[in-house]
């Protein structure tokens, strides 16, 4: 008798090590992290590639990693390509019949399309890339885009992408749709009232060259919650809190934040799927707890006992509880803006990152030339990184 | 346990094999979103040909009018080609009504402007030179939208109108819409 209770012990943790195989989330391989961090940029999208490649459930996780990689490596061709092949994925309604299965089993077998500040930033990125290739239609469709992205989160946070409605209004503005303009500039300032400089409309209207600089290192999704079944996103830490731009070696601008991407993932709100997940976390968790009394008693000949062990931990097994933490890893944490109207001429920025103290950090700055003409309007996207970028997007290599 | 599991296996296995069909292009995608679709591409086109072709300027000319293309005013909230419609049309137009208008070609006009040259120069052989054409209409249209986005419900209605005006007077000869509003909703497992 006491063989037979092993044996059944022995068969729910091998079903418990089958389950958690199929519960993982699928990761952006460390060595790809490496390699974008260690600016070979060319490596981390060939494997990319081939990951995206293959149109499966995490499809959209890759393509976003590779949106990231192209935009740092200048490839502007592969950074719309990838820009639109996770758009398409994100914005449709593929997938139900995994998407349901999910419900019951591992949520991390639906096809990932990302949070709803997820999809905004990848239409901030692809927006960036049209403004600056002067495709001013499908910049504004892109600038929509990402403030639509944002009504999927409860009601009393759907309108605080700041963010989206300013470079909305600047685009607008470049239209000439100037009541357009003037109402998004007002949502804005709603979110960050301090920056009424920021999104004064005669001078973005006259602004032609737009800073955004990015902070930190976006926020990481975390299990949390009964069996895990729930998400959290923590704020990573980093040593820069701002940023001066410099052009020809003089102070230039001092950005200010415009977005705050760990407050964004946090505002979501609870959904349904929610409920559906704590209920499958809760309940799992009861099932374990039955499953390794009962295998305690089916140990001492309790044969009825070993039924309940295996009835319990093949429920367990089966109700994979575990939240689904695929994530977008190359985001940052903060965004600055800053926008002016230079004269035409040659230009020499510099953007300097400073800590909590206003030191200096040393090998984090950009630095890129630039000429401006009579009709340039450009938007700047000064990354976080140690690697030297073009923070034109869409301009030249 | 072992065959249980290998049948498990195996299921799993047979879900991922991919996959591919061919569908007809007037044919909304079964994961469709609320966008533009082809199948609104090959109505909206098929549509506004009939339409065109009806207006007496071009029915009942003498003379086949020249139309030049003007490029599309895209107002909605989705990025796409939107030129595609008016050449999708221009195609149908040419097809089904080849020999009631004449349509200029504007895009490859640098190269038509070096090949001109080429020609004059005498590094290129000519049979003979014309003077290049100008438009008696443009063809053109705007496509527009509304979007609503709570929670994981979405609509989107969308217009997509074009319109003939005259290259010399600006009056607008024709002009016809095609509307549709699209809703859709993100399983539990989406939001």
């Amino acid at each position: 008798m006491e063989k037979r209770g092993f044996t059944i012990v022995k068969n729910i943790l091998s079903i418990f090590f089958l389950g958690l195989i199929f519960a993982c989330s699928t990761r952006i391989p460390p060595a790809v992290i490496e390699a974008y961090e260690a600016c070979q940029y060319d490596k981390a999208a060939a494997t990319l590639k081939k990951k995206a490649d293959r149109q499966d459930k995490d499809t959209v996780l890759y393509q976003l990693a590779l949106l990231s990689t192209s935009m740092r490596s200048a490839d502007w061709n592969l950074m719309e390509k990838s820009f639109n092949a996770a758009s398409q994925v994100m914005w449709s309604y593929a997938g139900k019949g995994k998407g349901t299965a999910s419900l019951a089993s591992s949520e991390a077998i639906k096809i990932f399309k990302g949070e709803p500040f997820e999809k905004a930033m990848a239409s901030i990125y692809g927006g960036i890339l049209y403004y600056n290739r002067g495709e001013l239609d499908n910049a504004r469709a892109a600038f929509a885009k990402s403030l639509l992205a944002m009504a999927q989160k409860k009601i009393e946070n759907r309108q605080d992408f700041a963010l989206g409605y300013f470079l909305q209004a600047k685009t607008f503005l470049r239209l000439g749709d100037v009541d357009n303009a003037k109402i998004a500039l007002g949502k804005a300032e709603k979110v960050y009232p301090y920056g009424k400089s920021i999104f004064d409309l005669d001078r973005l209207k006259s602004s032609n060259v737009i800073f955004l600089v990015e902070v930190g290192q976006g926020p990481l999704k975390k299990r949390a919650g009964p069996g895990d079944s729930l998400v959290e996103w923590q704020r990573r830490s980093y040593p820069e809190t701002s940023a001066v731009i410099f052009e020809n070696q003089q102070p230039l601008l001092n950005p200010v934040e415009i977005l705050d991407l760990t407050a964004q993932a946090r505002s979501k709100g609870k959904t349904g799927k929610d409920t559906v997940q704590t209920v499958k976390g809760v309940t799992r968790e009861a099932a374990t707890a039955t499953a390794i009394i009962a295998a305690g008693e089916a140990a001492k000949g309790n044969e009825t006992a070993g039924w309940v062990a295996l009835g319990a931990g093949l429920f367990a097994a089966a109700n994979q509880s575990q939240a689904d933490v695929r994530q977008w890893e190359f985001l940052p944490d903060k965004m600055l803006v800053s926008a002016k109207h230079l004269e035409p001429g040659q230009y020499q920025f510099r953007v300097r990152y400073v800590d909590h103290g206003q030191s200096d950090l040393t090998g984090m700055d950009q630095m890129w030339n630039y000429t401006v003409t009579n009709d340039s309007s450009t938007i700047f996207l000064v990354p976080r990184t140690r690697c030297k970028v073009n923070p034109w997007i869409g301009g030249r290599k | 346990m072992k065959k249980t599991l290998s049948i498990l296996f195996l299921g799993l296995l047979v879900g991922c094999v991919a996959k591919s069909n061919r569908v007809g292009v007037d044919t909304d995608e079964p994961f469709s979103d609320t966008e533009t679709s082809s199948k609104d591409l090959v109505v909206v086109s098929e549509e506004m040909v009939r339409s065109l072709l009806q207006l007496p300027q071009i029915s009942k000319a003498t003379k086949p009018p020249r139309i030049a293309f003007s490029d599309v005013k895209n107002e909605t909230n989705e990025i796409l080609n939107k030129n595609l419609f008016i050449e999708k049309m221009r195609t149908l137009l040419l097809k089904n009504a080849a020999g009631k208008m004449v349509f200029l070609d504007r895009e490859i006009s640098s190269d038509i402007e070096k090949e001109r040259a080429a020609k004059r120069s005498g590094s290129v052989t000519s049979s003979s030179s014309k003077t290049k054409s100008g438009a008696d209409f443009f063809l053109t249209g705007k496509l527009s939208s509304i979007d609503k986005q709570s929670g994981g419900k979405r609509s989107t209605y969308t217009r997509y109108a074009f319109r003939l005006t005259d290259a010399e007077s600006t009056d607008i000869l024709w002009e016809d819409e095609y509307e549709v509003k699209k809703v859709g909703k993100a399983g539990l497992y989406d939001r």
